[in-house]
């Protein structure tokens, strides 16, 4: 593993967070809630953005840092106030800044206008563009990097256990200087020093002092020292021993201290998960780097350090939080999702004997599944992460859409600290951007109109997250003009979505805004535009498991609802079968289940079966014939008909023998070892081990198929049992 | 492409010896990863003759190769005694359904024939060589032409 | 991917002993049985994370082994284990001069084996 390329990983991932502490401390400026503190937090993100950059050399970021970082200063000392105008110019700076960031990241080039741009902002809010302050501290820009005080290192992010100090136990003050041909020989100081730590209660400081600056750093030498303070029980041969292998490749001194400077610290000598567990595709490319990484990350001022620094922690941006590779999080959850599995087939296993102490058994193993689901549950959440993140990303989307339309906008945000799923979160950026676009393109009305019509000058979009029954529902509402019904008929009419007699409810016509082909060049605007409508918002909506709907009051604004799942690795699952094989059916996408009369089915001429519900004809398809498990479909009169709706808003009826139960499953991919499968999304295991597969609801909205469902009587039906899918 | 297919060389190998058929073949034994006896699989929609289905292999879902059917064109009818040789290639895994597993020789470079000049029948693809063994011939399979789901069985 | 550890010693023995040791354990051995082999095995697979391997071996020994494993820039930061019978300082001085990460004295101990290898390559 390039351990550069893992140390810039999580120099843009600091960066990030950086940005999130600069946006969170310029907005509490702006409401003027701000005291020295925030300007002194807001400084401090703009100049570890700075130290960072230094040390990839990455110069443009390095540049206009430094004189954002320089402006902030003169704020930091008063001579500049915080009046709107100033933050205004500040809030472009941390725009640009942040696109520079990902510029730097993607490796590309930045947008140099913007930069320009907000560089002379900055200048022309400056009294005083501090010249000098420019000049004496560009140079120390690359060394600041390393200026920070040693921070201890734990191995253990928990609370350790009460030791019960063995009196036999001896404090030793261990300092370890490896040099270079440690590293030549393969050897990494972190196996010393994870074998030190299994000798007894560890504290490890690291000592970069040594580091030099970047132009004459040598990345293949020897820089780092650590001094490691060891509580054990051990002789002083045993910690020799641990060095055993690179005595002739460091410097290292081992000194007993008296009993009396034993730091109050505490650490619990387990400090890895266990390892060989029993999974086939472990991620395991990453061996001795995620060590590594692990390290340096806690070597970032994250974490208040420990007892003794209490004085210096206090201007440390106190945070629990610990970074973590997400593929180990995902080696847990899959382990965790085994566990469930494994308690189920127990379960069915003990079912199946007949016995009379088998009850107790039962009894203790339902406790133990009880158990197991929490533990999922909590396992689940390491994923989650606040909304937070993106957000925030909208109050500056909101801004620049403001002011590109002449709008007055204002945005209220509840519940940001809702938590959801990693991947959610991340996908979920790009269709909230398009609705908040479109909210204050469509939505929302000018000032001169607003105040026409009794409302204030500004518009207000109220952005809101919360839990409701295991799925996070978020909420846009704006206090606009709602959506224009008349409009929306008429278009609908000349994009050939219905006819031009069609008489539709209130909710109905709001309804065609989703649908595919609503949005073209007449309601694009140079805003929300970009030829994408709301049909995209819902696609993608739907591609994460969730749900959007809208309500709208003339004059009185419109709300847009988005249900979504907490998570991505588990789905609710209805069971059915379908020729004698279990199949599940994502209950999301289930509109009802019905057994349907004969007065309901119809039929075309290609003896495509059509059953007909509230005014709907809906194609019906037989889900054994369609996947090849039977070659003549039965009667939807002999069957149960599940109504499902695609990512596209279109109805299918699919007919399967029968409904078992609905269950939450383990999504597990069946490309990982084979390849993709028409028809089938993913697989899960039952209780029993054995694999259900989950049906792709999307691939069933195609041109009808040849294997139309018959619809002259039931003779036709097969017997729903195992005939092979191939013979 | 991670795993090569050391069959694909003429390099001394470990083998691992199972009849298909009652016709004995070999793999290197480095590609092995387990034999489990046959259970009940779950079959796959479209998927060619040969791939019966899946099964959970702790946690995974792997898929199962029907031999007998991939290199003769039917089932074998003995179906409950056979069994399952699961094996990695290219980082995935799967599971060969093969008669019995017979024996582990050595193979020298020197005793590894190439294939014939046999024309026709596009399974012999999955055949690298031939080799014996207490005079018996050897089919050495083959890994990544055998797990080639678009062959044409027909043909 | 899962954690690769080249085994290099021609005695069968000691091979099937470390596959037995570390296969249980979720590592793949990958086995040769000499210097050669394991040079030749290094370049047909992907490079492993960890290599062990004897000194006194035909073709290519352990010293010799060690010396060209270091120069391939593919492996030259790898760990590597040298297991011996030497227990003089001298002929541990002379193999890790060569660029050896450590060794292990045979016979060995299974549980510290894999307690080593496992420091030098964690799984997951």
């Amino acid at each position: 593993m390039d351990e550069n390329d893992s140390i810039r990983t999580i120099f843009f991932a600091e960066c990030a967070e950086q940005i999130e502490a600069l946006e969170h401390g310029l907005q509490t400026l702006a409401r003027g809630d701000g005291d020295a503190e925030t300007v002194n937090t807001v400084f401090r993100s703009v100049h570890s953005i700075k130290g960072g950059a230094g040390i990839f050399g990455l110069t443009a970021l390095v540049d206009f840092s430094h004189t954002f970082e320089s402006t902030l200063d003169l704020l930091r000392e008063q001579r500049l106030t915080a009046t709107p105008a100033t933050i205004a110019a500040l809030f472009c700076a941390m725009d640009a800044l942040s696109d520079l960031i990902h510029a730097c990241e993607a490796g590309q080039t930045a947008d140099s206008d913007a930069i320009q741009s907000a560089t002379r902002k900055l200048r022309e809010i400056a009294p005083d563009p501090a010249g000098d302050v420019l000049a004496e501290s560009s140079e120390d820009a690359l060394v600041l990097p390393f200026d920070f005080q040693p921070v201890p290192l734990d191995f253990d992010a928990f609370s350790p256990p009460d030791g019960g100090t063995a009196s036999p136990q001896k404090t030793w003050t261990i300092r370890f200087a490896p040099r270079r041909g440690l590293y030549d020989r393969g050897n990494d100081p972190i196996y010393s020093l994870a074998a030190l730590n299994e000798l007894g209660d560890c504290t490890i400081i690291l000592d970069q002092h040594e580091l030099p600056p970047l132009e004459m750093l040598d990345v293949q030498d020897s820089y780092l020292t650590w001094t490691i303070t060891l509580n054990t029980d051990a002789e002083e041969a045993s910690i020799r021993d641990v060095f055993d292998w690179v005595f002739q490749d460091a410097t290292i001194e081992i000194t007993s201290l008296p009993l009396s400077d034993v730091p109050a610290v505490s650490i619990p000598s387990e400090n890895r998960a266990s390892p060989a567990t029993q999974s086939d595709d472990q991620k395991n490319d990453k061996t001795n780097g995620a060590l590594t990484e692990s390290v340096q990350a806690r070597t970032l001022p994250t974490e208040p350090a420990s007892t003794e620094s209490e004085p210096k922690a206090a201007t440390l941006r106190p945070s629990s939080t610990i970074r973590v590779d997400l593929t180990r999080v995902d080696d847990l959850i899959n382990l965790v999702g085994e566990l469930v599995i494994g308690q189920a087939s127990l379960r069915d296993k003990l079912q199946k004997i007949d016995n009379t102490g088998v009850s107790a058994l039962m009894e203790a193993t339902d406790t133990l599944g009880r158990l197991i689901r929490d533990l999922q549950d909590a396992v689940m959440l390491v994923r989650a992460q606040p909304i937070q993140s993106v957000f925030q990303r909208m109050e500056r989307l909101l801004r620049e859409a403001a002011a590109a339309t002449g709008k007055e906008v204002r945005l209220i945000v509840r519940g940001a600290d809702t938590e959801v799923d990693r991947t959610i979160v991340e996908q979920l950026a790009e269709p909230l951007t398009h609705m908040l676009r479109n909210s204050v393109d469509h939505g929302i009305e000018p000032p001169e109109q607003r105040v026409a019509n009794g409302k204030t000058s500004y518009g207000t979009i109220e952005l809101t997250a919360r839990h409701r029954s295991g799925r996070v529902v978020i909420e846009v509402a704006d206090d606009g003009a709602g959506i224009n019904r008349s409009k929306v008929h008429r278009i609908a009419v000349n994009r050939g979505l219905i006819d031009a007699g069609t008489q539709l409810s209130d909710q109905d016509l709001d309804g065609l805004i989703f649908r595919p082909g609503f949005s073209t060049a007449e309601t694009v605007s140079s805003l929300s535009g970009r030829g994408v409508g709301m049909d995209v918002v819902k696609k993608a909506i739907t591609a994460l498991g969730g749900r959007i709907s809208v309500n709208s009051e003339p004059g009185q604004g419109s709300t847009f609802l988005l249900s979504l799942p907490l998570t991505l690795a588990v789905l609710e699952g209805m069971a059915v079968t379908v020729a004698g094989h279990v199949l599940i059916v994502p209950v999301t996408s289930i509109v009802e289940t019905l057994r349907p009369h004969a007065t309901q089915i119809s039929c075309l001429m290609n003896q495509q079966a059509l059953i007909f519900l509230r005014g709907v004809y809906i194609p019906i398809i037989d889900v054994a014939c369609d996947l090849g498990f039977r070659s003549a479909p039965v009667s939807p009169l002999q069957a149960v008909v599940l109504i499902v709706e695609s990512e596209t808003g279109a109805l299918v009826a699919l007919v399967v023998d029968a409904i078992v139960n609905n269950m939450q499953v383990v999504i597990k991919s069946i490309e990982r070892h084979y390849r993709k499968v028409p028809g089938i999304s993913a697989a899960t295991i039952l209780g029993d081990g054995q694999v259900a597969l989950i049906l792709d609801i999307d691939s069933f909205h195609r041109s009808p198929s040849p294997e139309a469902v018959q619809c002259d009587g039931p003779a036709k039906a097969s017997p729903p049992s195992g005939e092979r899918p191939f013979s | 492409m991670t795993t090569p297919n050391p069959s694909h060389r003429k390099a001394p190998l470990k083998a691992l010896v199972f009849s298909i058929n009652g016709q004995a073949y070999c793999l290197d034994i480095m590609l092995m990863r387990e034999i489990r006896s046959w259970a009940p699989v779950t079959p796959l929609p479209n998927a060619p003759c040969f791939v019966r289905g899946v099964i959970n292999l702790r946690g995974n879902v792997i898929p199962i190769v029907d031999m007998s059917m991939r290199l003769y064109g039917h089932h074998y009818s003995d179906e409950a005694s056979r069994v399952v040789a699961i094996v990695e290639c290219d980082g995935k895994y799967s599971g060969l359904l093969v008669d019995e597993v017979t024996d582990i020789f050595d193979i020298a470079a020197e005793n590894i024939q190439d294939l014939p000049d046999i024309t026709g029948a596009q399974t012999f693809k999955a055949i690298s060589g031939l080799t014996t063994h207490d005079d018996k011939m050897i089919g050495i399979l083959r890994l990544d032409e055998v797990f080639n789901l678009d062959v044409d069985l027909a043909q | 991917m899962p954690v690769r550890i080249l085994t290099v010693d021609d005695s069968p023995v000691i091979r099937q002993m470390l596959r037995a040791t570390l296969e249980p354990a979720g590592y793949i051995t990958i086995p040769a049985t000499d210097g050669v082999d394991g040079l030749s095995r290094l370049d047909q697979e992907e490079a492993p994370d960890v290599i062990i391997t004897d000194l006194n071996m035909p073709n290519l020994d352990g010293y010799g082994f060690v010396e060209a494993v270091r120069r391939r820039s593919d492996v030259t930061r790898k760990p590597i284990l040298v297991l011996t019978t030497e227990h003089s300082a001298q002929k541990r001085n002379a193999i890790m001069a060569l660029g050896a990460t450590g060794w292990i004295t045979k016979p060995f101990v299974a549980s510290n084996l894999l307690k080593t290898v496992q420091r030098l390559a964690p799984l997951g």
